[in-house]
């Protein structure tokens, strides 16, 4: 499979305070990620709040300058790019925001919201082309019949609507690659489902990449099934792997106690789990991470000395999935 | 089984500028002593409504037009909708308690959490002294897993989300209630700090022998927590039953969507189905039964009369006239 975006290394800092009164601090939100997407895949991208989810999926979309490291677009590294290469990038990667009660302009209209993009990227040449591709868009997207949808305002519209609109807006450039960051998760349950299937069906049609952010791992599973599955912590992939492998055979402590932890809508199921005992309750600050694994200070199965001292590598223990764990060291 | 809480024929509307919203529609639902009844429904079902009326905090635009919510317990008895303010100060959070969403938002941001707790035994004139209620929440707090000392002092943006929800838990059970009310307890939490608020509830509901009553649009906690579950639609109850007759043998086909619209981590890997349509807009509710335009076993009969809660077997109520045919698994 042909890579369409890969990450070397990338880090990510963030500076905080700096003022009179506080002193310069910084937030290290990434560090050493390797990820590679290929063409037509699904990966997604798990994790808690704060692990830098989203901060992976705005690099990627080039909404953000890695502090170091490369994003490889096809092999090119994004940001050495002449000016017409970066335009054709930043086209071919789209992204669709987790709110779309605030992601719309309220003041226009969805024939304004999508022609804007069509008429400035000169996809269309006339306002009748525009019209035929924005009716062409919002069918892909199921809003039909159109003449119902396209003149209404985003406070028209309910919440899967309006997701259904942000959708068609990232396709009015043909983009080869959508990041989807939390794209169902304000959604209700009975509209969730219908924009998953909304987005599968984009994947089997035109063949689109996908980078779904989320913390449902039930979602993940759902959407990514055929795809990979990356599990962040505190700003490092713990562990990557094809999605059934992983969430059938978890590796890393932490994502077998993410598995254990999530209640699940079958009675039975969710009541027989046994619940993994943490050593610590509380998520680490960013600005004082434990030393050697970050998941060191909580993990029941640390050892001292090896665990809390060194940066654990990735290992491979099947084809094509990695865990960052070094209680893996010696089978390897 | 004894009742402790007996809402009769309950309507509640909102006044707003297009019209009368009307939030919740006959509702009758009792309450058990020492167990837990999950009411789920999607946003805009009325189920934070039916929630808020139970201890009659009612925003000032909604008005309960019809409707008795009896209570019945520490040897009291009160009829809830016709108490007058001197007497609900009385009455709130001493025999109902209520942990609202959002744990952020529910703190005043610049006291501190003792103070916070002072304030709230004061309002609700306590017969205590300082040092009474001193020992009183450092017990509390020690039930609910936190360092008293520590978050005593904190004021609120210095705890996680995780340690307000639990100080939030505490407050709830200060003057010992018998009914907690939870609404949305654990959605802004992650994965990890939901499970062990989920098992703090369960710790404290065996431990106090409280009733509790959780308001959620997530049928996983309904699934791991619920003893019963009330299904809403449109500002009714659609189904209500026990955990294990509402999600192995659902009787109304809006619970049926919901269960095969939700995916889960660790069974097996199905296809899901959506429901079609969106919920209906609450000011012009559609004629008969309001499920009906997203219904696939819709007959006629169905767009005449809405059907009211029929039993179905022991402690299992649905709202469909045509629950024997889905029992059966026939639709014709």
């Amino acid at each position: 499979m042909e890579k369409i975006i890969e990450l070397k290394n990338i880090s990510k800092f963030f500076t905080i305070g700096g003022g009179f009164f506080t002193p310069k601090k910084t937030l290290r939100v990434l560090e050493n990620l390797n990820l590679s997407i290929g063409k037509g895949e699904i990966f997604c991208l798990v994790g808690e709040s704060g692990c830098g989810k989203t901060t992976t999926g705005k690099l990627i979309a080039g909404l953000l300058k890695p502090t170091s490291g490369e994003i490889l677009f096809y092999g090119k590294d994004i940001w050495k790019m002449g000016k017409e290469e970066f335009k054709t990038y930043r086209r071919s990667v789209q992204i669709v925001h987790q709110d779309p009660y605030s992601s719309l302009n309220p003041i226009k209209t969805v024939y304004d919201i999508l022609s804007t993009p069509l008429l400035k990227h000169h996809i269309v040449r006339s306002n009748g082309q525009c019209e035929e591709k924005i009716s062409e868009l919002l069918k892909i997207v199921d809003l039909t019949p159109v003449e119902d949808f396209i003149y209404k305002y985003p406070h028209q519209l309910s919440g899967g609507q309006r997701q259904r609109v942000v959708i068609a807006r990232a396709l009015t450039l043909n983009p080869e690659f959508i990041v989807a960051d939390e794209a169902v998760s304000m959604l209700d349950v009975s509209i969730r489902l219908s924009i998953i299937k909304l987005l599968l069906s984009l994947k089997k049609n035109f063949d689109m990449t996908f980078l779904f952010i989320t913390h449902d791992l039930a979602m993940a599973k759902y959407f990514g099934w055929s795809g990979k599955i990356g599990v962040m912590y505190l700003g490092r992939l713990v562990e990557i792997g094809p999605t059934p492998k992983v969430l059938e055979n978890p590796l890393h402590p932490y994502t077998k106690a993410l598995l254990l932890a999530v209640p699940e809508a079958d009675p039975e199921v969710t009541r027989s789990k046994k619940v993994m005992e943490l050593r610590s309750l509380d998520l680490p600050s960013l600005l004082n991470l434990p030393p050697g694994c970050r998941f060191s200070n909580r993990c029941p199965f640390m050892e001292p000395g090896r665990c809390d001292k060194i940066e654990p590598n990735l290992y491979e223990l099947e084809p094509e999935h990695y865990v960052a764990c070094e209680l893996y060291g010696e089978k390897v | 089984m004894e009742n402790i809480l007996k809402i009769e024929d309950l309507y509640i509307e909102y006044k707003a500028r297009r019209g009368l919203v009307k939030a919740v529609r006959g509702v009758d639902l009792d309450l058990y002593k020492g167990e837990t009844l999950a009411v789920i429904g999607e946003s805009g079902s009325g189920k934070t409504t039916l929630g808020l009326s139970i201890i009659k905090l009612l925003p000032s635009s909604a008005r309960i037009s019809q409707g008795k919510i009896w209570y019945q317990g520490n040897g009291k008895k009160y009829e809830i909708v016709s108490l007058d303010n001197s007497r609900l100060r009385k009455f709130r959070w001493k025999e109902i308690a209520m942990v609202f969403q959002s744990a952020l938002n529910a703190f005043n941001p610049v006291i501190k959490i003792w103070d916070h707790i002072v304030d709230t035994a004061e309002s609700h004139d306590i017969k205590m002294t300082r040092e009474e209620l001193r020992v009183k929440v450092l017990e509390l707090l020690r039930l609910v897993q936190l360092d008293p000392e520590r978050v005593l002092k904190s004021y609120p943006h210095e705890l996680s989300g995780g340690m307000r929800q639990r100080v939030l838990i505490a407050l709830a059970l200060l003057l010992d209630p018998q009914i907690i009310i939870l609404d949305e307890p654990t959605t802004a939490l992650d994965i990890l700090s939901q499970r062990s608020i989920l098992e703090l509830l369960k710790k404290i509901k065996e431990k106090l022998n409280l009733s509790i009553i959780l308001i959620s649009h997530d049928l996983s906690l309904a699934a791991e927590l619920a003893d019963r579950v009330a299904v809403m639609y449109a500002g009714s109850l659609v189904e209500v039953g026990s955990v294990y007759d509402i999600f192995y043998k659902p009787l109304h086909p809006y619970t049926m969507g919901l269960i095969r619209a939700v995916p889960t981590v660790t069974a097996s890997m199905r296809e899901l189905i959506s429901i079609p349509g969106s919920p209906p807009d609450l000011i012009n509710l559609p004629e008969g039964c309001k499920f009906h335009p997203r219904c696939e076993y819709k007959i006629e009969e169905c767009l005449k009369e809405e059907p009211k809660l029929i039993k179905a077997s022991y402690n299992h109520y649905t709202a469909c006239i045509r629950w024997e045919n889905i029992r059966n698994g026939k639709n014709n």
